[in-house]
């Protein structure tokens, strides 16, 4: 279903502008309708963990009408084994084991879904044109907290989702060299959250014990508690429209200039099932953003120097209707808006020197804006709003170039390094809140870990990364790449005015130094004549990086080193390809950003069908 | 962060301390809640919030920034949750507690009415030596009915202490009543709000039995005496006294030290010393810790209201009498703290509302004081002479400040 994955560094192209900063990576789906066919695929591995995929496309070569359709399930209980230092378990009296071993509970994932496409595709008036429809209900079990803190049993998420989608892509519309793409989404989206389970639990799933001595007593039930906190059933409505514009016009060969639009509004209704009369006190929130660009691309040299210089101008307004009381059985609202506008600019260069030799240079100043978890916060994630948080300003510059060496036909080589310089201001990040008590309002929130989106005034990453590419008689192909940068503090001065200590200190919880490296090769008619056999084999490297801001042993998180394998096999026939994986072979200690472990060695096999143009 | 010096270098200007860069690391997400043995042997800790919230941890001292951690680690998680309130209430012995209240009303939202309150308190006790929970119990705080239909609740407590016979545990309570007849409105967050009510009640205490930790009482002081809570903030404010009577201040918004009888159990309504009128001062007084030494000689760290600054003063619980000491750095903001609007848009956290543990060795009470942010000394108080050294020196760092001496 995928036809290709684009990674972008720097100044995103014209069509892709929009809400981010520094890069993106565009998943590019399959869009060639020349053959119809149907796939399956079906795959089982670890942690009993079984998935199937079934998409077919069919397309009638005389009127050009199209449709795709897919369908998916997906089941994992992601029982992997845990070992690292938070992995505790607390004996009767309360004393505590580290570094103990057990499967990892209550993780268990599902999810079904369908997807619908209807449309034509290389007609008079369209180059694609789709209307579709995705439905998918998935269940997700919580395990823990954003940390590794006490495990959750019972505690899940419920999803559904209802979205609605139109495409169309025209070049040449009305007039030569004028196109037009258009991708328009509306989802319905519903969260479900469940935390009723009040008893206490061990990692292992069996009750805590609270005496050391005498016959064994457990933590009985709390009416009203759940696994986090209060016991919670509530049920998220988020309804999400989304339209990305791109109108481009070819001036002269080598000239164009486009207009880029986006608008995405969405908004948030939260219910508590478990009080429904609360439900009627939750202020309902709505946010809208306008985003457009413009860009000019020009191809100069014989096409040896292109530059794409652009300017945006983003809106967002925030909208939220607060109840305030009760007069007569009717619910007066008070009606909160806000609007904030930004400006950003840059551009990018790219120049041939030599042949099979690029250099890029681009710069920009760029915002990021906050998304309605930033402003409103999740309350049943103990996310606290903030109002007032003010978008992300970036002004980046980023140097790179490309080298190619492919003299001899075996063996080709190519070199990429890049370097970047991010001033952040304002970068939003999520901290865990730090409140002076105040008198009278101690007992408030002080016992669950409560976090909150909020702005570092100023941060500074730079950075570079290098990578080689080596591919030998089109069969070896082998990818090395590594990665270091700096998300620096860059704060001057504290509150009193003094010299800031964490000035130019590290972030904390961001790994700044990574390492790739990925080997694939291919074998042809082994076992069988034309057969197709790849093997790969891929590691990576994350360098310790610490959780807290003071250097401190216990709170980094250790070196990570995961290797995988894996090969994969293609009948003759070309229509079966069968595929072994194994990660972390060597079941090596690997987390996320915040001292969760991740999976450790894991194997999956997965078998994929397809049958080609079967209604010839 | 921790760092361990002799006596000879602790009261020596020369001698240069650096905990922040050279000390080690306690183990905390946020600021640990430290505490220290008798003897001076162990640090103990019970970790703040975070991936380990609510662990107990055990560290012996080996002098400068060597400190052993012995790996007997405890999990009060589920009793105290992740961010305990606990104090060494006697040798040997940790109690940490936990409360919260509950308000009854006729409806959700705005506009409801107040029906009652419920009070509930966790308590757990710890074997320091042999680090484990000896015992634990939860219990409602037993207010009468007419107190809680008043509106009268109990959402924190904190610093126990248990009496010379060792036979009842004394528990600060943070004491609020909810005017009962004022209904409900929203607050920013969405969540039901209530406006507070005219405390009648004196400063309040929990009592329970120990070791069984059972038969909970409240007992109060006469109101005309004082009305403000004692459940303090990070510091030990109760002492048992040489003469066995446990003497108590009402930290950290009050200026006063109360009695519990040693006979009784209860509040001696005979006893009053004000910190204010001893010292004589127009402003009120905030006592923000105090340690009793011995025979009634107590030292107090305290701020005025309207002025910059952290101070110390000596005081006599038994003559009821305060001598107000000079400290060279006293009068900085660093102490006392800063509101936002005050410091040009930061707010800055003082010193004086973050301080644990006063340490006392022979004739001398060893306090660092360095304001927010600022560096400072570690300052030696005679408390036979009233002679104040000035000790060795306290490197700082933005943000931190040296909250303790053990």
């Amino acid at each position: 279903m995928i036809e290709r994955i684009e990674v972008y560094k720097g100044v995103l192209p014209a069509h892709l502008s929009g809400n981010y900063i520094g890069g993106a990576i565009n998943v590019v789906m399959k869009k060639d309708a020349s053959a119809n066919n149907i796939t399956a695929a079906l795959s089982y591995g670890s942690f009993n963990t079984y998935r199937a995929d079934v998409s077919t496309l069919y397309r009638n070569q005389k009127n050009g009408l199209t449709g795709r359709a897919s369908g998916f399930f997906s089941h994992s209980d992601n029982n992997y084994e845990m070992w690292g230092k938070f992995s505790k378990y607390t004996l009767p009296g309360g004393r505590i084991i580290r570094n103990y071993r057990t499967r990892r509970p209550n993780d268990e994932f599902e999810t079904i879904g369908g997807r619908f496409e209807l449309g034509f595709t290389d007609v008079k008036w369209a180059d694609q044109f789709f209307v579709g429809y995705n439905i998918s209900d998935s269940y997700k079990e919580i395990p823990h907290g954003i940390t590794m803190t006490k495990p959750y049993f019972g505690r899940f998420n419920e999803y559904q989702a209802h979205v609605f989608s139109l495409n169309y892509t025209k070049r040449n519309l009305f007039v030569d060299g004028l196109a037009l793409t258009v991708n328009a989404v509306h989802s319905m989206r519903n969260t479900y959250l469940q935390d009723t389970v009040s008893l206490r639990y061990n990692w292992d799933g069996t009750l805590l014990v609270k005496n050391s001595e005498g016959p064994p007593e457990t933590y009985g039930y709390e009416p009203g508690r759940g696994q986090q906190g209060e016991a919670i059933i509530s049920d998220i409505d988020r309804t999400i429209s989304n339209v990305r514009s791109n109108l481009a016009y070819t001036i002269v060969s080598g000239h164009r200039v486009s207009l880029n639009h986006k608008f995405e509004n969405s908004n948030r209704n939260d219910k508590d099932l478990l009080n429904p009369a609360r439900s009627r006190w939750i202020t309902q929130n709505e946010l809208t953003t306008n985003i457009w660009a413009l860009n000019y691309e020009s191809e100069l040299l014989k096409g040896k120097l292109r530059t794409n210089v652009f300017g945006k101008y983003a809106v967002y307004i925030t909208d939220q209707t607060i109840p305030l009381r009760e007069t007569e059985g009717v619910l007066v609202y008070e009606n909160n808006k806000t609007k904030r506008d930004n400006r950003g600019f840059g551009g990018t260069l790219s120049y041939q020197p030599i042949t099979n030799g690029f250099l890029i240079v681009s710069a920009d100043k760029s915002f990021i804006m906050p998304t309605d978890r930033h402003i409103y916060g999740e309350p049943e994630n103990n996310l606290l709003p903030n109002p007032d948080i003010l978008p992300e300003m970036a002004i980046n510059y980023n140097l790179g170039a490309r080298y190619n060496i492919s003299r001899s036909a075996k063996h080709k080589w190519s070199f990429y390094a890049n370097a970047f310089w991010r001033n952040g201001y304002d970068k939003i990040i999520q901290q865990t809140r730090i409140d002076p008590v105040i008198e009278g309002r101690e007992n408030q929130v002080e016992d669950i870990q409560v976090t909150q989106f909020v702005n570092l005034s100023k941060t500074q990453s730079v950075g570079f990364e290098a990578e080689v590419n080596y591919i030998f008689n089109n069969r070896l192909n082998a990818m090395f790449n590594l990665s270091k940068f700096n998300s620096l503090f860059k704060v001057e001065t504290d509150e009193r005015g003094n010299p800031h200590s964490l000035y130019d200190r590290q972030v904390p919880n961001e790994p700044f130094f990574t390492v790739n490296g990925n080997v694939q090769y291919r074998l042809n008619n082994v076992f069988q004549k034309r057969s197709v056999l790849n093997l790969y084999y891929n590691l990576g490297y994350v360098a310790p990086f610490s959780t807290i801001w003071i250097e401190s042993e216990w709170f980094t998180t250790p070196a990570q080193f995961p290797n995988d394998l894996g090969a994969s096999y293609r009948f003759p026939t070309g229509k079966l390809v069968v595929s072994l994986d194994c990660k972390n072979i060597f079941n090596a200690e690997v987390y996320d950003n915040f001292g969760v472990q991740k999976p450790g060695r894991s194997l999956f096999l997965k078998l994929n069908y397809t049958i080609n143009n079967f209604n010839k | 962060m921790a760092y361990a010096i002799t006596l000879d270098q602790a009261i020596n200007p020369n001698f240069e301390v650096n905990a922040i860069a050279s000390g080690y690391g306690l183990r905390s997400q946020r600021t640990a809640r430290v505490q220290g043995s008798t003897n001076g042997n162990f640090l103990y800790n019970i970790q703040y919030t975070g991936t380990d919230g609510g662990i107990f941890n055990k560290y012996k001292v080996e002098g400068q920034k060597n400190f052993a951690d012995t790996r007997e680690e405890v999990n009060t998680e589920p009793i105290l949750g992740s961010s305990p309130r606990w104090v060494v209430a006697a040798d040997g012995i940790g109690v940490g507690v936990y409360a919260s209240s509950t308000i009854q009303a006729s409806g959700t939202g705005a506009g409801a009415d107040f029906i009652d309150v419920k009070s509930t308190a966790k308590i757990a006790v710890l074997n320091l030596n042999d680090p484990q929970i000896t015992r634990q119990t939860e219990f409602t705080i037993p207010f009468t009915a007419e107190q809680t239909k008043a509106g009268y609740q109990i959402g924190r407590i904190d610093v126990p202490v248990l009496n010379a016979a060792k036979t009842k545990i004394f528990i600060g309570c943070n004491l609020s009543r909810t005017d009962p007849t004022k209904q409900s409105t929203i607050n920013t967050s969405g969540n039901q709000a209530w406006s507070s009510g005219t405390r009648d009640l004196g400063t309040a205490t929990l009592v329970v039995d120990y070791p069984s930790l059972s038969n909970p009482k409240l007992i109060y002081v006469d109101p005309a005496i004082s009305k403000v809570n004692n459940h303090s903030y990070r510091t030990m404010t109760q002492y048992v006294g040489t003469d066995g009577h446990v003497y108590q201040a009402t930290a950290t918004s009050g200026s006063q030290i109360l009695r519990i009888s040693s006979t009784t159990n209860e509040y001696d309504n005979s006893y009053n010393f004000n910190l204010k009128t001893a010292l004589g001062t127009a402003n009120n007084v905030a006592i923000s810790a105090w340690r009793y030494i011995k025979d009634g000689i107590g030292i107090v760290l305290y701020t005025e209201t309207g002025v910059a600054g952290g101070y110390i003063a000596l005081v006599d619980v038994n003559a009821r009498t305060a001598t107000k000491l000079t400290i060279e750095n006293q009068t900085d903001a660093g102490f006392s703290g800063l509101t936002a609007a005050q410091n040009g848009g930061k707010a800055l956290t003082g010193t004086f509302g973050q301080f644990q543990h006063i340490g006392v060795a022979g004739d001398y009470a060893y306090v660092p004081m360095t304001p927010n942010g600022v560096d400072g000394n570690l300052y030696l108080i005679n408390w036979k002479t009233k002679q104040v050294t000035k000790g060795a020196k306290l490197k700082n760092q933005s943000g931190s400040f040296y909250l303790g001496a053990y």
